[in-house]
């Protein structure tokens, strides 16, 4: 049985740390291309073990073989041929063991990410590895590993903060409107203007389910095409006090020079809403909303700047939370160790118990025949005295030599292992030495 | 038995303060299930002391704290069942908890009297106090909205705003409950002029309680008018809401401090 070696694990890999953009828009997978993939790494590289991550913002194999720093190249190789670009060796990063693990573990717990703590990583590392999973090419060291590592990603969700508060404007803006209406599938929204900005925000809205967006501008070819990409509606910008009526969420980022909304017009709109709630986001600059609509009762409003001041706390407090939860990583990347090196000799100690029993019941039988015919319960008494005396002899130098396996101190271990004549296993069984 | 159950609501309070600080969900369900214990355990004795109208323990201080700290518990774990605001626990447990200390410290013993053994009675009692329990969670809704609703219009987040429930959901939980309050103390006012109609010949006697309980009675049919009529909604109707239960609370407990009346047992 040959046990995890922490030389074999490779961790091969682009993100936005290494390159630009455009190569890793070209090394990201393509639907369905995984399988085929790890097929021909099997094939031309000899790997048995591997997965492959790929999203917007890094690409990464994942390989468990021996001396994986041979296949380097030929990844890279394998690469330039599906990208169809040359790929410099700049891009990529290398992590062998130890390193390669707590890499694993950071970016499954969103602490490598663009955005610190966002929460999609995660899932993705778990569909990249269920790939892997169903296509037969994970074996127990990645099993090990990444089961682990979704555990890590659980605790440090669990215990730190670092999720918790949005960190980017559109989705700061997200969870105000939920915090005013709840559930967003049954509510509307009108987007004034069609610029950058007002189209992150559509996005995030309709990852939230929102039911309904209309997009209304002075420019009605470019909210035409907005309409078409996000399956909106266009509203003229002469309809806009009627849609006021009917929408719960106005999102503001226009260009224009002056005050598209005002309090009157609000005050007149709340009337004919008969007191349901109004929530107004501004994120143009100069502002296109009054600041004063604000007062209206029921009405709430949001400026780019308030925004912005909110998502500074939040980004403030998660980089204390990330200071924490890279401590949980320490720890269990140091814990990860522990068990593979307890498991190592978890063979080995069996051995020692194995030998010592066979010497008991030898010596047992020996006994038994010098004894003649004695009593059955007599018999057990002996029996079971034996059996203590050796689990109680054995049992503090097990304990010592696991301590000691933990603290990594292998001379001990190799000694107590020498004494009992097990003493050539653990050569080909201790990859640290 | 009386210091058992005091333990299951006390515990059940300790964990949802827990929950209120560390935010850990397995808290807010120990809370939960000590609450629901103690809730079983107190019902279950409360059952037990009751074999006819005359018995039924509404006639005195403890009896009636006793009761409302069962109707509450019992009306709140129902929300909780449905999944609707864990948070107002925070609220509701405590008064459950204070309601049931304040039951087994007043005196238990009930003044025998003739002309309340009718079943009209406990009917009235209990009609009347289904709806205060309604006012009451109608007020800690409220409370929370006006918590909520200052976070967000002053754009101060001391609060995580996720934790409390969404303004409109909010709003509508205090409309919901303020309807049932308002039909319970309906029920609650026609019951006793009918019993009062029977024992005194008169429907209506003036006396301070039944004034001041018209007053709670006027004050929620004009908060469910205005919902309906004037389209009030929000922060108005919430504060609304808390002004009724001061008023409930000026007429369930301020009645002492006003003489005469028939009301005389609470």
């Amino acid at each position: 049985m040959t046990s995890f070696k922490e030389e074999n694990l490779l961790v091969h890999g682009t993100s936005f740390r290494t390159s630009p953009l455009d190569v890793r828009e070209a090394l990201a997978l393509k639907k369905s291309e995984d399988e085929k993939l790890l097929y021909k790494i099997k094939t031309l590289l000899g790997v048995d073990e591997c997965v492959i991550l790929s999203t917007c913002n890094r690409v990464e194999f994942i390989i468990y073989r021996e001396h994986p720093e041979e296949i380097i190249n030929g990844i890279i190789k394998i690469n330039e041929e599906r990208s169809g670009i040359p790929l410099e060796k700049s891009y990529f990063y290398n992590f062998f063991g130890k390193p390669a693990i707590k890499h694993i573990f950071r970016v499954t717990s969103s602490l490598d990410s663009m955005v610190l703590g966002e929460p999609q990583i995660t899932g993705q590392v778990k569909s990249a590895y269920e790939s892997s999973l169903k296509n037969g090419f994970i074996g127990k060291n990645l099993r090990k590993v990444f089961e682990r590592a979704f555990f890590v990603a659980k605790r440090v969700r669990n215990e730190t903060a670092i999720g918790e508060n949005p960190n980017s404007i559109s989705s700061q803006a997200v969870e105000l409107a939920e915090s005013i209406f709840g559930d967003l599938s049954k509510r509307k929204a009108i987007v004034i203007g069609t610029g950058e900005m007002g189209e992150i925000a559509i996005k995030s809205f309709l990852a939230r389910g929102i039911f309904k967006i209309y997009i209304t501008s002075r420019t009605i070819e470019r909210a035409q095409e907005l309409c078409s990409l996000y399956s909106g509606e266009v509203l003229p910008f002469k309809d806009l006090y009627r849609g006021l009526e009917e929408v719960d969420i106005v999102l503001c980022s226009s260009a224009a020079p002056h005050y598209l909304i005002t309090k009157n017009d609000v005050k007149n709109v709340m009337k004919k809403r008969k007191g349901n709630p109004l929530f107004f986001i501004d994120i143009s600059l100069p502002r296109n909303i009054e600041p004063e609509v604000g007062e209206v009762e029921n009405v709430y409003l949001y400026h780019i700047d308030d925004l912005q001041q909110i998502v500074d706390k939040n980004i403030k407090k998660r980089r204390e939370e990330a200071i924490k939860s890279e401590k949980i990583v320490e720890e269990e990347v140091e814990r990860f160790f522990q068990r593979v090196e307890e498991e190592k000799i978890g063979p080995l100690l069996a051995r020692v118990y194995e030998t010592a029993d066979s010497i008991r019941r030898r010596e047992l039988e020996e006994l038994f025949k010098m004894l003649g015919n004695i009593p059955e319960h007599q018999k057990k008494a002996i029996e079971d005295f034996s059996v203590n005396v050796i689990k109680k002899i054995l049992h503090k130098p097990v304990i010592k030599v696991k301590e000691m396996t933990r603290n990594g101190d292998s001379s001990v271990v190799e000694t107590f292992f020498f004494l009992f004549g097990e003493s050539d296993e653990i050569e080909s069984g201790n990859p640290r030495k | 038995m009386k210091f058992f159950i005091l333990g299951l609501y006390g515990t059940a309070l300790l964990f949802y303060l827990l929950h209120l600080f560390f935010n850990w969900k397995v808290f807010l369900k120990i809370g939960f299930m000590f609450l629901c214990l103690g809730f079983l355990t107190h019902t279950s004795k409360f059952l037990a002391g009751i074999n006819s109208p005359s018995t039924f323990p509404v006639y005195y201080m403890g009896g009636v704290m006793s009761f409302f700290s069962i109707l509450l518990g019992g009306v709140f774990i129902a929300y909780q069942i449905r999944g609707i605001v864990p948070v107002l626990g925070y609220i509701t447990v405590p008064v459950i908890l204070l309601f049931y200390i304040a039951s087994i410290s007043l005196p238990q013993q009930a003044v025998f009297r003739q002309e309340l053994m009718t079943v009209l009675f406990p009917l009235h009692a209990t009609f009347s106090m289904i709806g205060y329990v309604f006012f009451f969670l109608s007020f800690a809704t409220a409370l929370f909205y006006i918590l909520q609703e200052k976070n967000i219009k002053l754009k101060i987040s001391r609060w995580n705003l996720k934790r409390i429930p969404s303004l409109v959901e909010l709003d509508s939980m205090n409309y919901r409950t303020v309807q049932l309050g308002f039909t319970f103390i309906t029920l609650g006012m026609l019951t006793g002029s009918i019993w009062s109609e029977r024992l005194w010949g008169s429907l209506w006697n003036w006396d301070p309680k039944e004034v001041l309980t018209l007053l709670v009675w006027l004050l929620y049919a004009s908060y469910l008018h205005l919902r309906l009529i004037a389209g009030w909604k929000g922060r108005k109707t919430a504060i609304l809401s808390v002004i009724g239960f001061i008023l409930v609370l000026v007429a369930f407990f301020g009645r002492k401090l006003i003489p005469g009346g028939y009301h005389d047992f609470f």
